[in-house]
Parts: structure tokens; sequence; C-alpha cells
């Protein structure tokens, strides 16, 4: 590839050559210095390539081997050059072609982020953008080490944000921090208290004292299982108490009705703008306020967008006013809300019995769910310590 | 005869010892390391002087890709290929 590139540049001569004895001929070119390539012999006559230094010292090689030399053909990008001189065009345009194209290296062509699990690609790119990384600017203004270590101050669920330059196109890689999981701590003196109103089914202790019985009616922080035990001699120890403490509970749910609107489009306009390298050319006035949304078109090369392209925007002046629904739709729409209302019970307890009331006004719908359930109440506290030294 | 018992003693390469290397590529290509000359170039015959023997090509469409100190790089179908003493 490159030696065809090389002969191409210094440019060489295509031949054919007959009569004689050709391989009299290909011996006294080796002999001589005369590069050959791509010789064929077709009916006696050889087509043959040599340079055009080669081409010159030819005819003697030819002489004493009694061959007739005749070029066929002069090819190279002088001879290229040669033959298109009057065509000023191509020139020009080749020579604006390659200072566009390296004028264009220098600066961002794209942004992309890789490594994000749970952290949108939007929040990544805007702390970069405020800090510089963006598609447009000089290549040689990115510091990737200073802007790292900005960016990672700046997003604290980031553990480790590298910037890696491929030519002009940034690739910024991140690892997400692993939160740290909760430790249950048995030394941590707790009571167990209740969470909700209720009634005592059923009490299973792992550590601690029993506060209640079965049966018995606690109110919301009532202590089910103490974490304080009295020894014998009167002394207290404070344990980490804990178990299983399950109460029937009662629960009243309404199904909130749902409010709809209905958006009216007052005002819309359209317009382009040329987006290039981080510049945007608008073609055409917008809207001064309302609600925008943008669409990007861009040029794709290689699975990869240039930063050239149009934007389209799209903005409306929009007025919001509250549906008025008639009743078979505001009943469907109580349904569907209970339906929630019911499952919303279920996540965490178990419905024992349940009564439903419709409750029908002029214009609304609403369901009453009164359950009882089976909850599992008791929750943690920490009993707080003061640590003090003992007095001799 | 004894001088090249001592030679292949010595271990040197086959070219050094005035000997061909010849490189075929399927019947494609053949490169011949150490090719002193061509004796016959015909349409579907080429003779190649390699030292003590003679290498004879016989196939299709043979082009000499490119012959150059003592490298010769040869393109084709070939259909034979014989040494001739």
């Amino acid at each position: 590839m490159i030696i065809q590139f090389l002969r191409y540049l210094f440019g060489y001569i295509n031949f054919r050559a007959f009569g004689g004895f050709p391989d009299r001929f290909i011996n006294l070119c080796t002999k001589e210095g005369i590069p050959l390539w791509n010789v064929r012999n077709i009916n006696n006559n050889i087509t043959a390539s040599t340079t055009v230094q080669g081409y010159l010292s030819l005819h003697t090689v030819a002489r004493k081997s009694g061959m007739r030399v005749i070029s066929t053909d002069k090819v190279g990008l002088k001879y290229f050059l040669r033959k298109h001189k009057t065509r000023v065009g191509i020139l020009a345009g080749l020579s604006v072609s390659v200072i566009v194209l390296s004028v264009l290296t220098q600066f961002v062509w794209s942004v992309s982020v890789v490594g994000n699990t749970t952290l949108e690609e939007d929040v990544i790119l805007s702390a970069f953008e405020e800090n510089g990384v963006r598609v447009g600017v000089p290549v040689s203004s990115i510091d990737n080490d200073e802007v790292a270590s900005l960016v990672m101050s700046e997003i604290e669920s980031l553990s480790w944000v590298s910037v890696n330059m491929k030519g002009s196109v940034v690739v910024i890689e991140v690892r997400e921090k692993t939160e740290a999981p909760e430790i249950y701590d048995p030394s941590k003196p707790t009571n167990v208290i209740a969470s909700e109103d209720g009634v005592i089914l059923s009490i299973d202790v792992l550590y601690g004292n029993e506060e209640v019985k079965p049966g018995s009616a606690v109110t919301k922080g009532d202590l089910l299982i103490s974490g304080v035990i009295t020894h014998k001699d009167g002394t207290e120890k404070t344990i980490h108490a804990d178990g299983y403490v399950k109460a029937l509970v009662k629960k009243k749910k309404v199904s909130s009705g749902m409010d709809f609107s209905i958006y009216n489009i007052k005002k819309e306009k359209t317009r382009n703008l040329i987006f290039f390298f981080g510049l945007k050319i608008p073609l055409g006035t917008m809207l001064k306020d309302g609600y925008f949304t943008e669409h990007n078109s861009f040029i794709e090369s290689d699975k990869n967008l240039l930063p050239v392209g149009i934007i389209t925007q799209y903005g409306a002046n929009i007025s919001e006013e509250k549906a008025t629904l008639d009743v078979s739709t505001e009943e469907k729409i109580a349904l569907f809300s209970n339906a929630l209302c019911v499952r919303e019970l279920l996540e965490y307890s178990e419905i024992r019995n349940s009564k439903t009331v419709k409750q029908e006004t002029e214009n609304t719908v609403q369901y009453e769910i009164s359950a009882q359930c089976e909850q599992e109440i008791g929750t943690l506290q920490e009993i707080y310590v003061e640590k003090t030294d003992d007095i001799q | 005869m004894a001088r090249k018992k001592k030679e292949r003693k010595l271990q040197l390469p086959d070219v050094i010892l005035n000997e061909a290397k010849i490189e075929m590529i399927s019947n494609r290509e053949i490169i011949v390391d150490g090719c002193k000359g061509v004796v016959e170039y015909g349409e579907n015959l080429i003779k190649l002087n390699i030292g003590e023997l003679v290498l004879c090509l016989v196939g299709d469409n043979m082009i000499i890709e490119s012959f150059d100190t003592g490298v010769a790089i040869i393109r084709g179908k070939f259909a034979e290929i014989s040494f001739v003493s």
C-alpha cells in the first residue's frame, strides 16, 4: 500500500515491449537496476511498469535484448496535476478541504459518557458543559485532569471520572459510588414500639422484655418490647430489643378524585437553527414565553453524530383549564382510585375484612374503604444512653 | 561436499549458502528469494535461475509482481512447479 502510494507520488510509466528476447530484457533490467513490476507476457508482448528514471535507461537495455519499447501510460500525481492544471477549481477545492479539515479537527466534535448506571447522562454532560467541555470548544483548552476533579467534586455520587480525548471526540468514563448498606448494630440499645394503633394479635420476642400481651389495645408509640432489663439486685442493663408484633389495625381510605385538565394551544411557532460546532444560527424568530421543545437532526457518520445539523424548535403558548366530567366517568375514576387504595393496603398488611361505601354528591363520586388488617406494627426505637465514669 | 557440511554445521541462512528460499501462498503467489535471473519468459511458462537448479513455473495469468535484488514475486494461477538441474 505504502509502496503503491510512493509510486503514485513520484510517478511511473506503463510500457509495452515486443520482439527480441523477453527473458534477456528482464535480466538486463535487473542488472542495470531498473525496477520492474506488474510484468505480464501477452502474446509475446511484455507489459510492465517502471519508474520515470528507469524508463529513460530502458531503451539501451531494449536495444541490447533486441526489443522495442513503447510507453503506454504515465501515472502519478505530477501527471495528474499537469493534466488538470487548467482546472484551478479542483486545486482550490482540495486546498480548502485540507485547511477546513485541519482547522475543524482542533475542536471537539462530540462528547459521550460511558459507565453510568443510575446517574442520568444529561446530568453528567451538563456538569462537564459548565466546566468547559462541550461540542465546539478547542481541544487544547481542555485540561483532562482538572475537569475530571472539578466534576468529581460537583457530583458526589461519582467515585471516579476520566476524560479521554480520542482525536476530536471526548469520551467521559465514570464510575458511580456504591451506597453503603445500613449497618445492623446489635450492640445499640433499642426498644420496640408501636408504629400504629391496634389490638395485639401475637408477640414474638427475640430479645428484651415483653410489655404487652395478645389482646391488649395499643396506640402509636406505645412500648411493646423493652430493651431495659432489671436484674434481681435492682441494677438495670440496656440491650438491643427485637421481635415481631402483629396487630389488628383499622384502616380507612377514601378514593380521592382525580383532576383532569384541558390544554388549549393559543399560539404556536416552529423555527430551525443551524448547529455548527456548538454555534447555533437561528433561522427566524421564536415566541418569548411558553412551552418549548427541541428536535435535533445531526449528520451521522459511521454511527457517530457529527456536530453539524439542524435543530428544530417548537414553541407554543398553552392555556390550562379544568375539565368537567360526567357522573359515569367520575364513577369509573373513583373505582380505579379505589383499586389503587386496596393495592396500597395490601402492600404492608393482610386484609381480614373490609367494607366499601359509595358516597355520591351532585358531581362527584367517592368510595370509602374501611378495613381491618393484620399488620406488623413493631418498630425499633433507639435508647439514648449517656456514658458516665463509675464513681468509686 | 565437505564445505557444504561445514556450512550446515554453522547453521547459516539458506540465502547465504547460495540456495534459494521459495515461499508459496496456495497456487496463487510464489516468492523466490535468491533468484539469479530469468531463463525463459513465456505466456504460460516462466523459468527462473535459482543457482544450481532452474525453477519451472507453468500456469495462467502469470505476472512478475516485482523482480529486484534477488527477490522475485510471481502471481498467477500455477498449474505445475518443477525443478530442472
